[in-house]
């Protein structure tokens, strides 16, 4: 069933998300939820649901009229982290292009390792930074209630081994011949993941040889691509057209 | 926060503490009637506490309410402490959640609540500009509402201040400009269509059976609502200015107050104007961009081995700036039926010792993505898959379509199975476009002032 062949309601279909745009082009859509870490797991457990659920579609897909063989992972903020690592840690051990193509929106894509040791070194800058360190629970890094220092440490699992569990976790780990075409969507003011995070995965993409398209528009913020909003557009654009690429390879 | 509380059902010992335990977290509707307080869980159990009195049952039902209301909510430090349990507690919950002394051990719960109230919790920050939001709308209303009664006075009053008659003359209620005043009608009632979505949107929702009407309010009518009303509140507001800055004055004939309000409604002209390019603003500095991107986005492809002659050929512009100064609102009939023909699988058991063991799987779930039959977040981790048909269901031999797959964002902290699609874009009312409307209004009151 078309879910845009809606012609008999009162209202004109003007979506505004990426699902219509996907099922236009004639994909299936697969939404999965995982573990949160405000249940208390940790960035590995997520990954590792991400993991089952690409080795589900791959599995039970045809059962449920999904190709297994023309899969895009897509997700934003840490869905975009942990869609981009599974697609990696995935192709990766299959040596193969399982994954064909991944969608990453402001997500937390570069060398972990690195951007926590930023944020650990940090000195306070500006008089608002230096009152919000004297508040209970403070960091110098908080911005609007977030404080990426403090979910590195929470993903990586508190006790564990803090630079092993980053660095796994950080999608440049992992990237090598068999990474995926990858799309980036990251505003240069994003106030959750500094640019710093696509100038890492650049690097490492641009020296393992494969390809990358990045969006980096200015004057927005975390989760920018809502709405009809420029960046919303301009991934739309770079999605759909992977999309028809991917569907129209022979593979 | 106390998350157990003693299980009415149950036999108690003396120390009142032996009998089982309700884990709150499961917990969906606090009703009372009389002495009785009904605890309402998602796996549709109920627990009665009696008391002796009704207004001991109102009183704790009302305390109950606000823990279940607050466990409901995402807080960041909800997951980083461990679970208190009273002491004392012996008992398993009756439900399907985890035992207390697991909660205790392992902080790494991942709670069957966490997938029913997952569209709350993650958009509580929204849900939180929203209320500003709200408020901000409900101020405006406010001031628009006196404005709208004390206008007359107001004009007659400045009129008195800037003539120069004598004092002692009485003057006579100055009519009100039909056209403005139907203009501030208008205004007034789009935002109050505004400010009540906005409450609804915010409004707590005690029983998850409602949250159907909750997303349906914030994806649909809050999305439709601000967006639109932005858009008329500006044509308004635009209108109001054109009028103030060029109508010609009826009476008194042209005075030196006159002529000064005619240049604050032209200064409110040009800044409504700079709120315009403001709002465009972060569009325009995007095109550079989108003039790009077909060319970027042929290099990647062809640089993938994707790339084929006819791909991107029909494809309209990268960025359209007229629909992003509209915004054009999902329609609530689209978002009526993602929800409708979804599928919802379990893809993946709960993990360790959360939940149901040994519960076989509910697979091909269709509903309202998981909205009206709680109890099965409890049996794994869902997918959700759309666009496929029905058929598949029957054997039906069909040709296999490629699959895209939505990782939800907030998953370090929250997580939730529809928001990697952005089916729910509430973040459109951010602070910014609140600002706008202050501005907005705020050119509208001097508009009015100059009419």
């Amino acid at each position: 069933m078309n879910l845009l062949a809606c012609r008999s309601c009162f209202f004109p279909c003007l979506p505004q998300c990426y699902l219509p745009a996907a099922l236009e082009e004639g994909w299936a859509v697969v939404a999965a939820e995982y573990r949160s870490g405000s249940a208390g797991w940790h960035g590995r457990d997520m990954v590792e649901d991400a993991l089952d659920l690409l080795t589900w579609v791959l599995k039970e897909g045809p059962r449920k009229g999904l190709n297994p063989r023309k899969v895009v992972v897509m997700g934003g903020s840490a869905g975009a982290h942990i869609g981009l690592l599974a697609s990696l840690v995935a192709n990766n051990a299959a040596k193969d292009k399982v994954v064909k193509g991944v969608v990453a929106r402001y997500g937390a894509i570069g060398n972990l390792t690195a951007a926590y040791a930023e944020h650990a070194s940090r000195v306070p800058r500006g008089l608002g930074e230096l009152l919000s360190t004297l508040q209970p629970g403070g960091s110098s890094t908080r911005v609007r209630g977030w404080d990426e220092k403090a979910a590195l440490e929470h993903i990586a699992g508190g006790g564990k081994s803090l630079e092993a569990e980053l660095e796994y976790l950080s999608p440049t780990t992992h990237v090598g011949p068999w990474a995926p075409p990858t799309v980036v969507l990251h505003s240069t003011q994003d106030e959750f993941y500094s640019s710093r995070h696509v100038a890492d995965f650049t690097s490492a993409m641009h020296q393992a040889k494969r390809p990358l398209l990045t969006i980096e528009p200015r004057l927005h913020s975390h989760g920018c691509d809502i709405g009809s909003t420029a960046p919303f557009q301009l991934t739309k654009y770079a999605l759909v057209g992977l999309l028809r690429a991917v569907n129209a390879g022979n593979e | 926060m106390q998350h157990y509380y003693p299980d009415d059902k149950k036999d108690r010992g003396p120390d009142g503490m032996k009998g089982g335990h309700i884990d709150l977290r499961l917990c969906a509707l606090v009703l009372v009637a009389g002495k009785v307080v009904t605890l309402h869980l998602h796996d549709k159990t109920k627990y009665r506490l009696r008391f002796g009195q009704n207004s001991e049952a109102a009183h704790w039902k009302n305390e109950l309410y606000h823990v279940v209301k607050g466990l409901h909510v995402y807080r960041p430090t909800h997951a980083a402490s461990p679970r208190p349990s009273p002491a004392g507690s012996v008992s398993n919950t009756p439900t399907s959640g985890k035992r207390p002394d697991s909660a205790q051990k392992n902080q790494n719960s991942f709670s069957p609540m966490q997938g029913a109230l997952l569209p709350l919790g993650t958009r509580c920050h929204c849900e939180i500009i929203q209320s500003l939001h709200g408020l901000s709308i409900a101020a405006m209303y406010l001031f628009a509402s006196k404005l709208m009664t004390s206008a007359p006075k107001d004009v007659s009053d400045s009129e008195s201040a800037y003539s120069d008659s004598e004092p002692s003359e009485p003057s006579e209620p100055e009519p009100t400009d039909p056209a403005g005043l139907l203009l501030l009608r208008v205004w007034c009632g789009c935002s109050l269509f505004a400010l009540f979505c906005s409450l609804l949107a915010v409004a707590p929702v005690p029983t998850l059976d409602l949250w159907f009407f909750k997303i349906f309010v914030l994806s649909g009518v809050l999305h439709a609502t601000v967006l639109t009303l932005v858009t008329l509140l500006a044509v308004t507001t635009g209108a109001g200015l054109l009028i103030a800055a060029f109508s010609s004055p009826k009476s008194p004939p042209r005075t030196k107050g006159v002529g000064t309000r005619r240049r604050l409604g032209l200064a409110a002209l040009v800044a409504y104007v700079a709120c315009a390019a403001l709002l465009a603003l972060p569009a325009l500095v995007a095109v550079p961009l989108a003039v790009q991107l077909p060319a970027d986005l042929t290099s990647f492809l062809a640089a993938a081995g994707l790339a084929q002659p006819d791909t991107l050929a029909e494809m309209p512009p990268p960025l359209d700036l007229a629909t992003y100064m509209v915004d054009p609102p999902c329609a609530l009939a689209n978002v009526w039926e993602y929800y409708q023909h979804t599928k919802e699988i379990v893809y993946k058991p709960v993990p360790s010792s959360v939940g149901t063991q040994g519960q076989p799987p509910i697979e091909d779930w269709s509903g309202f993505g998981g909205l009206t039959n709680e109890s099965r977040s409890t049996a794994g981790l869902r997918l959700a898959i759309f666009g496929v048909d029905d058929g598949l269901k029957k054997g039906a031999e069909q040709s296999l379509k490629p699959v895209l797959i939505s990782l939800p964002g907030g998953g370090w902290y929250r997580g939730s199975l529809y928001d990697g699609l952005q089916v729910k874009n509430l973040q459109l009312t951010d602070k910014t476009r609140c600002m706008l409307l202050a501005i907005f209004f705020v050119g509208y009151h001097v508009s009015l002032g100059a009419t």
